[in-house]
C-alpha cells in the first residue's frame, strides 16, 4: 500500500508564536494529537507540535502552557515523506527517528499526515488482503 | 376378555412414555433449529421400536427382582405410574418412568408388607449413576469428537451436512437406547405376572411408545429443548450421543434408567468443557422437582389403590 | 426428509454462489457511485438502478432456494439477514447516486464524498474476501477486524466533515436537505457493511 492511500488529509495548523494552550484547545476540539506549526518570519519553514511534546516538556515540567510559545516545544524541521512511498518505508522513518508520525507531502505543500494508527491499520488491511491470496 | 383390558394401562404408560421422553432425545435439535418437528417425530418412533424389539428383554429382570405380581397388581403399578407421567407431561416436565414404575412396585410391596430394599438399592444406584454417566460420557467424547469430525471438516457446506447428518444419527442411536432401556417399564410387569410373553412384551411397548411420540410429544419437545439451553450443533450432538450411549450402557447390565436424567448430563457435561452457563437454573430445579415427586406420587397411587380396594 | 439427505449439496451450493454474485453486484455498484462521484456522467447512476433492479432478483432466488430447504433451519436465519443487509445497502447506493444528480458539492466536499465512497468500495471489495473465507470455513478474525477498521475511519471522516458542515452555504433547504442526505447515505453504506460482515463472524462462531 502507498503512503497516500492511507494518509490524513487534515492537517491542523498553528503559529509558532501561538501559546501552548492554543495549540491544547485546538487538540481537544479536534481530536488530533499534532499540529503543524507556521513559522512567520519564514514562510517555508515548517515545525511540529505533538501531544507528546505537550505533556512531556511543559506540562510534566510544571511549566504554565499559558505562557509557554509553540516556537519553544515544537520539532524542526518537520519530517516529510513522498505519498508515493511505502508503509515498509514509513514504519523505517518512524522506527529510524523514534517519532509516531510522518507528514505527507507533495509539491513542495504539505498534503497530508501519517500516524502510528494509520500504519497500523494499513498493515492489517494488507495482512487480510494478502492472508487471503496465499490461503 | 379381562386380560387384554389389563394390558390398556400398560399401553397407555408406554404413550405417556413416548409422549414425555422423546424430548430428550432430539428436544435440543427441534429447539435450536438442527432438525424439523416432524422429522424428529418419524425417526424416533421407528427407532424406538427397533429397540424395543432387538434389545427391549435386557431389562426385564430387574423388575422381577422388586415384586411379585398379580395380573391385576401388575395393571394397578401400570395405572399409577402411566397416571403420574401423564401429570408430569402435562405440567411439562420431564419425568423417569423407571422412577414412577418403580415407585410404583414399591408402592405395592410395602402394601404386602415385604419391600425388598436391597434390589431396590442396585437401582437407585444406577439411577444416580445416570447422570454423571452422562457428564462422563460428554466430557470424554469432546475431544475425539471434535478431532474427528468438526478440525477435519471445515467448509460450510460440508460442516452443514455433517451436522444435519450427526443430529439424525445420534438421534437415532438415541431413540433406539430408549426403546431398548425402558420399554422393560412400559411391559415388563406384564411378563413378570405372566401375562405376556416377553417378545409381545417388547413389541407391544415399542409400538404403543412410537404412538405416544407421534402424538403428543410437542409440547414437552419444546420446553426441554429450549429451557435446558440454547445448544449450538456440535453441543447438541455430543449430548445426546452421550444420552444413548448412557442407556444402551445401562440396557446391557440391565436397569432401566432415565433419559432425562442422562440427558441432563450430557448436556452439564458439555457446559463444563466449553465453559459456559449451561443450565437455566429455574428449569433445572423443576426437573429435580420431578425426579423427586415421580416415585413417590407413584408409589401412594399404586399403595393407595389396594388400600381402597381391600376396604371394598 | 430422504430427499434432502440424497440431493447431495446442490442447494447449498447455489445459495453460496448466488450470495457471492449479489455482494459482486453491491461492489460495481459502489464502483459506479465512486465513478459518478468522479465525473458526474449519468450513465454511473443508470448502471447503478440497473444493477440495483438486478440485485432485487438475486436476492429473490436466494430467498426461494432458501425456502426449499438448503442448509440447517438453524442457521437459515442468519443467512437471511445476510441477504437483507446487502439488499438494503444496494438501495442505499442507489439511493445515495440519485440525490447526486441533484445535489452540488463544493470541493473540499467533493473530495471528502469521494474518498467515503472508495473506501466503501474497498470495504465491500474485503467483504467479498471475507465471504470466500466463510465458505471455505478459514478464520475471519482479519477479515472482520480490516473491516472495522475501514468502518472508523469512514466514521472519522465523516465527524470531522459534520463539524465543518453547518458553515456551508446552501441555496434553499431541498439543497441543504439533499446535501445532508447524501453524505448520511454514503456513510450508513458503510455501517451495512460492517454489520453484515459480523452476521459472517455470527455464522462461523456458532458452527464450530
Amino acid at each position: 500500500m502507498k503512503v497516500w492511500e492511507f494518509m490524513t488529509k487534515k492537517i491542523e495548523w498553528i503559529g509558532a508564536d501561538d501559546t501552548v494552550y492554543d495549540a491544547i484547545e485546538r487538540m481537544v476540539n479536534k481530536r488530533i494529537r499534532s499540529l503543524a506549526v507556521l513559522y512567520p518570519e519564514s514562510s517555508d519553514q515548517r515545525g511540529v507540535v505533538t501531544a507528546r511534546d505537550i505533556v512531556f516538556k511543559v506540562l510534566g515540567e510544571g511549566k504554565d502552557p499559558k505562557k509557554t510559545k509553540i516556537r519553544d516545544i515544537a520539532c524542526k524541521p518537520m519530517v516529510c515523506i513522498s505519498k508515493d512511498e511505502s508503509i515498509e518505508r514509513v514504519l523505517e522513518i518512524m522506527k529510524e527517528l523514534n517519532i509516531a508520525r510522518v507528514f505527507v507531502c507533495g509539491d513542495g505543500e504539505i498534503v497530508g499526515v501519517v500516524a502510528l494508527m494509520d500504519v497500523m491499520y494499513a498493515t492489517l488491511i494488507e495482512r487480510a488482503r494478502s492472508n487471503h491470496n496465499n490461503v | 376378555m379381562a386380560k387384554e383390558w389389563l394390558l390398556s394401562s400398560g399401553l397407555l404408560m408406554g404413550w405417556s412414555l413416548g409422549a414425555n421422553d422423546s424430548a430428550n432425545i432430539f428436544g435440543t435439535g427441534v429447539a435450536s433449529g438442527l432438525i424439523r418437528y416432524r422429522t424428529a417425530i418419524f425417526i424416533t418412533a421407528i427407532f424406538v421400536m427397533l429397540g424395543a424389539v432387538i434389545e427391549g428383554d435386557k431389562c426385564l429382570s430387574s423388575l422381577k427382582s422388586l415384586s411379585t405380581l398379580s395380573y391385576l397388581e401388575a395393571f394397578v403399578a401400570l395405572l399409577a405410574s402411566a397416571l403420574t407421567m401423564i401429570f408430569l407431561t402435562f405440567l411439562a416436565l420431564p419425568a423417569s418412568t423407571s422412577q414412577a414404575i418403580v415407585g410404583a412396585l414399591m408402592g405395592i410391596a410395602m402394601y404386602h408388607g415385604s419391600p425388598d430394599f436391597s434390589a431396590l438399592s442396585k437401582i437407585v444406584t444406577c439411577w444416580v449413576l445416570t447422570p454423571i454417566g452422562g457428564v462422563l460420557c460428554s466430557v470424554i467424547l469432546y475431544k475425539p469428537l471434535r478431532l474427528l469430525l468438526v478440525d477435519r471438516v471445515k467448509s460450510l457446506v460440508a460442516r452443514n451436512r455433517l451436522f444435519f447428518i450427526g443430529i439424525l444419527a445420534t438421534g437415532s442411536y438415541g431413540a433406539y437406547s430408549l426403546g431398548a432401556n425402558n420399554v422393560a417399564n412400559v411391559t415388563g410387569v406384564y411378563v413378570v405376572s405372566g401375562l405376556l410373553s416377553p417378545k409381545l412384551a417388547v413389541a407391544l411397548g415399542g409400538l404403543s411408545i412410537a404412538l405416544g411420540v407421534l402424538t403428543y410429544s410437542r409440547k414437552t419437545m419444546m420446553t426441554v429443548g429450549k429451557s435446558i439451553v440454547p445448544l449450538d450443533p456440535f453441543s447438541a450432538l455430543l449430548a445426546v450421543l452421550s444420552e444413548a450411549t448412557v442407556l444402551h450402557v445401562f440396557t446391557q447390565i440391565g436397569v432401566p434408567v432415565s433419559s432425562s436424567q442422562a440427558i441432563v448430563g450430557g448436556v452439564i457435561g458439555v457446559g463444563i468443557i466449553r465453559d459456559f452457563r449451561t443450565v437455566n437454573f429455574r428449569i433445572f430445579s423443576k426437573i429435580i422437582a420431578g425426579w423427586v415427586i415421580t416415585p413417590i406420587v407413584s408409589g401412594i397411587l399404586a399403595w393407595g389403590f389396594f388400600v381402597v380396594y381391600s376396604i371394598f | 426428509m430422504f430427499k434432502r439427505l440424497f440431493s447431495s449439496e446442490k442447494h447449498e451450493r447455489v445459495v453460496l454462489q448466488e450470495m457471492r454474485k449479489h455482494l459482486e453486484l453491491l461492489e460495481r455498484a459502489s464502483q459506479c457511485l465512486v465513478n459518478f462521484l468522479k465525473t458526474s456522467d449519468r450513465t454511473f447512476l443508470d448502471e447503478i438502478c440497473e444493477i440495483e433492479r438486478e440485485g432485487d432478483i438475486v436476492r429473490r432466488d436466494i430467498l426461494s432456494v432458501l425456502y426449499k430447504g438448503a442448509f440447517l433451519p438453524y442457521i437459515r436465519p442468519s443467512l437471511y439477514r445476510f441477504i437483507e443487509l446487502v439488499d438494503e445497502t444496494l438501495d442505499l447506493v442507489e439511493d445515495a447516486a440519485r440525490l447526486l444528480e441533484f445535489v452540488s458539492l463544493s470541493q473540499p466536499l467533493q473530495d471528502d464524498a469521494f474518498q467515503i465512497a472508495i473506501l466503501n468500495t474497498e470495504m465491500v471489495q474485503m467483504l467479498i474476501i471475507a465471504f470466500d473465507s466463510f465458505v471455505e470455513g478459514d478464520d475471519l478474525k482479519e477479515k472482520i477486524l480490516a473491516i472495522r477498521l475501514y468502518e472508523k475511519r469512514i466514521d472519522d471522516l465523516y465527524h470531522d466533515l459534520f463539524s465543518r458542515l453547518f458553515d456551508i452555504p446552501v441555496e434553499n433547504f431541498w439543497q441543504g436537505r439533499g446535501l445532508a442526505d447524501f453524505l448520511s447515505f454514503l456513510v450508513k453504506i458503510s455501517d451495512l457493511v460492517e454489520d453484515t460482515a459480523d452476521v459472517l463472524s455470527l455464522i462461523h462462531l456458532s458452527l464450530s
